[in-house]
């Protein structure tokens, strides 16, 4: 609870001196905010329309819901994770998505493949699975300071493609705040 | 002459496969279990699929318990039902359903107890011989023919049906309490504790009759008798104490509230009674309590974090344990009705757990209760001693010679998921904004000056 007022009162904060963009063609850049996490380790912009969902947000989860479709990103933590390679991370929970006991209709589209966040060593996949709806996912994968980091966009597979551009704005605001 | 002949010829072949088969199942069981598996799962609305982190969770507990139980493949599947079930299919498939795992709720071991009774089944064989039983001694050449190769369609389909009739009948009731005492061992060989197959039954005494529950579950045999038989056997778990070579405590533990506002102090009594009697003083208020006033309260103990205080209450000469809140309210009720005074009253570091004392004849009885459950268990011990604390270690206990033993709890391994899941989730269907919209009682979600997306 804590955390949740701890998050709000960013969120809050970083709206009070957000920033317009020049720009009017998106309404993404209008009105945005900077969002710092609260363990301090990143910041990124989240545009306009994207609203934080503090009842389904916990201490070791943030989850937004965008202002189209069925846009949705969240942010998981796993604090000590065992592993220090984000390919192996992402190889095993793509591995365990894709068993017997795991999403139905699990269907991989890319990767795993390595990447980078604002300097950092990543890794990133795309998958869709049949939740409620058919869902498409752009999961990316990091590793820093012994704290796993999973960023997730997801849309109803129909309009992925389309929010897929949104998704790669928010990702291109990424900055870490810790040491890379 | 001819019959008997036959009836023992199949008996052979039988055992003798059967031994071959050890320690996996032969393949009549596979047979005829992975039959009766897809006319069940028809049966109960097919195969639940479970957020990812709890179906893990659930595997991890089965894989922990199918590892101490013989060497057989077994298979789990949960069922797409809210009725409260769980049963097993010779070969090893065990199923329970979502009724079931809403009713463990979040308790590793309450599951545990329900998955290791139907694994017990199977390892036992009650299915398999329930099944023999029920179809005749005769069919027992065929089955004994077969077991070592594969059985026919038509043996299989008509062992199928009567194996469904058998699982939704029940096995006996000798059946059923040896598959809870072996239920018991796997539970303590696997890291769990054997008293979470006791709570579970507990909760299935106190469900509403209009509660939907495998009538298997409910009346096979009853649940009262089952919690009567697995509470006398679960002290058997404790290990025997060690001595130790130990120094009197320096301060008496849970005697000292945690929040420092009370203070147990001996009272002061009418009669002639020899027992000492207590009562708490706040310090904050500068009196007594009033709610212990009327009380013959003969031992006092403040849990960890002095959330709770629980008191040893002398009620016409019966002993029971009372727990208050800080208001005062009692919150538990231990009305075990002892004839002998209770006291020594030590909390487990975690708060869950109450060690006492019931002075009856010359030797002290040492009990263990459960908060908020029902398992009382008396410990069976050699020696003539008092419990001096309970740490981390164990209830360190003191003999009448003034030497000192450990008693050591028996670990309860958590179950932990060997690799981080990241969740996979959706948008509620109750919000969806969009641009340009109110929503939710006049909100708006879009913002001033935006044209929307």
């Amino acid at each position: 609870m804590e955390l949740r007022r701890r998050i709000l009162l960013f969120l809050v904060l970083t709206l009070c001196v957000s920033v317009p963009a020049a720009s009017g063609e998106e309404a993404a850049e209008v009105v945005e905010a900077r969002f710092f996490d609260p363990y301090r380790l990143f910041q990124l912009t989240i545009p306009s329309g994207w609203i934080f969902q503090a009842g389904e947000s916990g201490a070791d989860l943030l989850v937004f819901y965008g202002p189209e479709h069925e846009q949705l990103l969240y942010i998981e933590y796993f604090p000590e994770i065992a592993f220090s390679d984000p390919m192996v991370f992402a190889d095993k929970v793509t591995g365990h998505y894709g068993a017997e006991y795991g999403l139905k209709g699990f269907q991989l589209l890319t990767g795993p493949f390595p990447a980078e966040l604002d300097g950092i060593t990543a890794a990133q996949v795309e998958y869709s699975y049949l939740g409620r709806k058919e869902r498409t996912e752009y999961r990316i994968f990091v590793i820093v300071d012994q704290m796993g980091l999973t960023i997730t966009f997801s849309d109803a597979r129909p309009h992925y493609a389309y929010s897929k551009r949104q998704f790669d704005a928010i990702l291109a605001s990424f900055g870490w705040e810790v040491g890379k | 002459m001819r019959a008997l002949a036959l009836l023992a010829a199949g008996l052979l072949l039988f055992s003798a496969a059967a031994a071959a088969a050890e320690p996996g199942f032969t393949r009549f069981e596979r047979a005829v279990g992975a039959s009766a598996k897809e006319r069940l799962l028809a049966a109960y609305g097919g195969e639940a699929q479970l957020p990812l982190h709890d179906y893990l969770r659930v595997k991890a507990i089965f894989d922990r318990l199918t590892a101490v139980a013989n060497s057989g493949e077994y298979s789990l599947t949960i069922l797409d039902s809210y009725e409260i079930n769980a049963f097993s299919l010779p070969g090893g498939y065990i199923f329970v359903t979502k009724g079931l795992l809403r009713l463990a709720g979040g308790d590793d071991q309450r599951l545990a107890g329900a998955l290791a009774h139907e694994i017990a089944h199977v390892v036992n064989k009650h299915g398999i011989n329930a099944l023999l039983r029920r179809l005749g001694l005769g069919v027992l050449v065929e089955v004994g023919k077969h077991v070592l190769e594969v059985p026919t369609t038509q043996e299989v389909h008509v062992a199928t049906q009567a194996l469904i009739d058998v699982v939704q009948s029940g096995y006996n009731r000798d059946a059923e309490l040896e598959a809870d005492q072996t239920a018991q061992q796997y539970m303590a060989m696997a890291g769990f504790d054997p008293t979470g197959i006791i709570h579970l039954l507990s909760d299935l005494e106190e469900l509403p009759p209009s509660q939907e529950v495998g009538a298997v579950f409910k009346t096979h045999p009853d649940p009262g008798l089952r919690i009567e038989q697995l509470l006398a056997a679960v002290g058997d778990y404790w290990p025997a104490p060690q001595r130790i070579t130990e120094e009197e405590p320096a301060v008496d533990q849970n005697r000292t509230d945690p929040l420092n506002r009370f203070l147990i102090v001996n009272r002061v009594h009418d009669g002639d009674s020899p027992q000492r009697l207590y009562t708490l003083y706040d310090q904050q208020n500068q009196e007594y309590v009033d709610w212990l006033k009327d009380l013959a309260v003969n031992d006092i103990a403040f849990a960890p974090g002095g959330v709770l205080i629980a008191g040893a209450v002398l009620e016409r000469g019966k002993g029971n344990i009372w727990f208050w809140n800080r208001q005062g309210s009692v919150v538990e009720c231990w009305n075990m009705g002892h004839s002998g005074q209770i006291s020594g009253l030590y909390f487990d570091p975690n708060g869950t757990r109450l060690a006492y004392q019931v002075m009856g004849g010359d030797t002290p009885e040492i009990w263990i209760g459960y908060l908020g459950e029902i398992t009382r268990l008396r410990l069976s011990l050699e020696i003539n001693a008092r419990i001096v604390r309970w740490e981390e270690s164990g209830i360190v206990l003191r003999d009448s010679g003034g030497d000192y033993y450990r008693l050591a709890a028996p670990k309860y391994e958590p179950i932990k998921l060997s690799e981080p899941i990241p969740m996979v989730i959706e948008r509620k269907q109750r919000l969806a904004p969009q641009a340009g919209q109110d929503v939710l009682e006049g909100f708006s979600l879009t913002a001033p000056g935006s044209p929307g997306l």
